[in-house]
């Protein structure tokens, strides 16, 4: 496969995935403005713990309020009585995070638009990736707390450490160092007659 | 730079126009600028030889060192 080829589909991918998050935050925003008008149509949405299975660390604090009366504890945990701040924290904590892999997703096509167009050392590109290393490493802090509070339900606050995103951000950051050494190589070469 | 290009002094001694040293030698005249100008970083035996062979002079009439420089330039 040409190297071409290869970075249009990489440049391509971006593209869609970047759509595809831009549309989920759009339809996240209109479920968070309907939820607040009408609560009651969501009265058979049931809430699905994802659970800390990636993370290396976990821990986890879990008031059940059903405990006490023995009709609630029957339900599952549905969004009529998700409270209000645990709505706002889990709106604010997914559209910065979508925000974050958004912006760092859209870098990473301009790098490879760059590289496409024989531009690759250039010292925008060491900036990008640092760029994404640092939003990787703040979606990392943010992915790192839940909060979930059903009001007569049950309240779950959790702290996990999930490496992913660090990893990443590290491997942003190494290509960063990368890049920049590779523009001075450049720099250098440019200035070779 | 401790390294002098003493490329304006040979051209005019030899009544020479950059553009067409840099015709010669086979290099856009903005690298006879950066080499004239002394921001280059490196010369290659080649482009060295090739303006030698143009100008018919030696390496050492082109470029000079000189140590009251080293101390100022840095790189």
């Amino acid at each position: 496969m040409k190297k071409n080829t290869l970075l249009t589909i990489a440049y391509f991918i971006c593209k869609l995935i970047n759509a595809v998050i831009l549309v989920t935050i759009i339809m996240f925003t209109v479920f968070f403005i309907h939820f607040q008008i009408d609560k009651s149509a969501y009265q058979n949405w049931n809430f699905m713990d994802k659970g800390s299975s990636n993370s290396i660390i976990s821990l986890e604090s879990k008031i059940d309020y059903s405990q006490n009366s023995k009709t609630v504890s029957q339900q599952k945990p549905n969004f009529l009585n998700f409270s209000t701040l645990s709505l706002y924290f889990n709106y604010l904590k997914f559209t910065v995070s979508a925000s974050l892999i958004f912006i760092s997703l859209r870098l990473f096509g301009k790098v490879i638009a760059s590289v496409k167009n024989r531009k690759t050392f250039e010292k925008i590109n060491a900036f990008a990736f640092k760029r994404i290393g640092i939003y990787c490493f703040i979606i990392g802090i943010i992915s790192s707390y839940d909060y979930y509070d059903f009001e007569t339900q049950f309240k779950l606050t959790r702290i996990s450490l999930n490496l992913t995103f660090y990893i990443i951000a590290l491997i942003a950051l190494v290509l960063s160092e990368i890049f920049k050494e590779g523009n001075k190589l450049k720099l250098e070469s440019d200035l070779t007659i | 730079m401790p390294i002098i290009i003493n490329l304006d002094q040979v051209l005019a001694d030899r009544n020479m126009k950059s553009k067409e040293l840099a015709e010669i030698v086979g290099i856009t005249e903005a690298n006879l600028s950066i080499l004239k100008s002394g921001k280059a970083k490196a010369v290659r035996f080649s482009t060295l030889e090739a303006i030698c062979e143009a100008l018919d002079c030696q390496p050492g009439d082109i470029l000079a060192f000189s140590s009251s420089n080293s101390s100022e330039g840095g790189e």
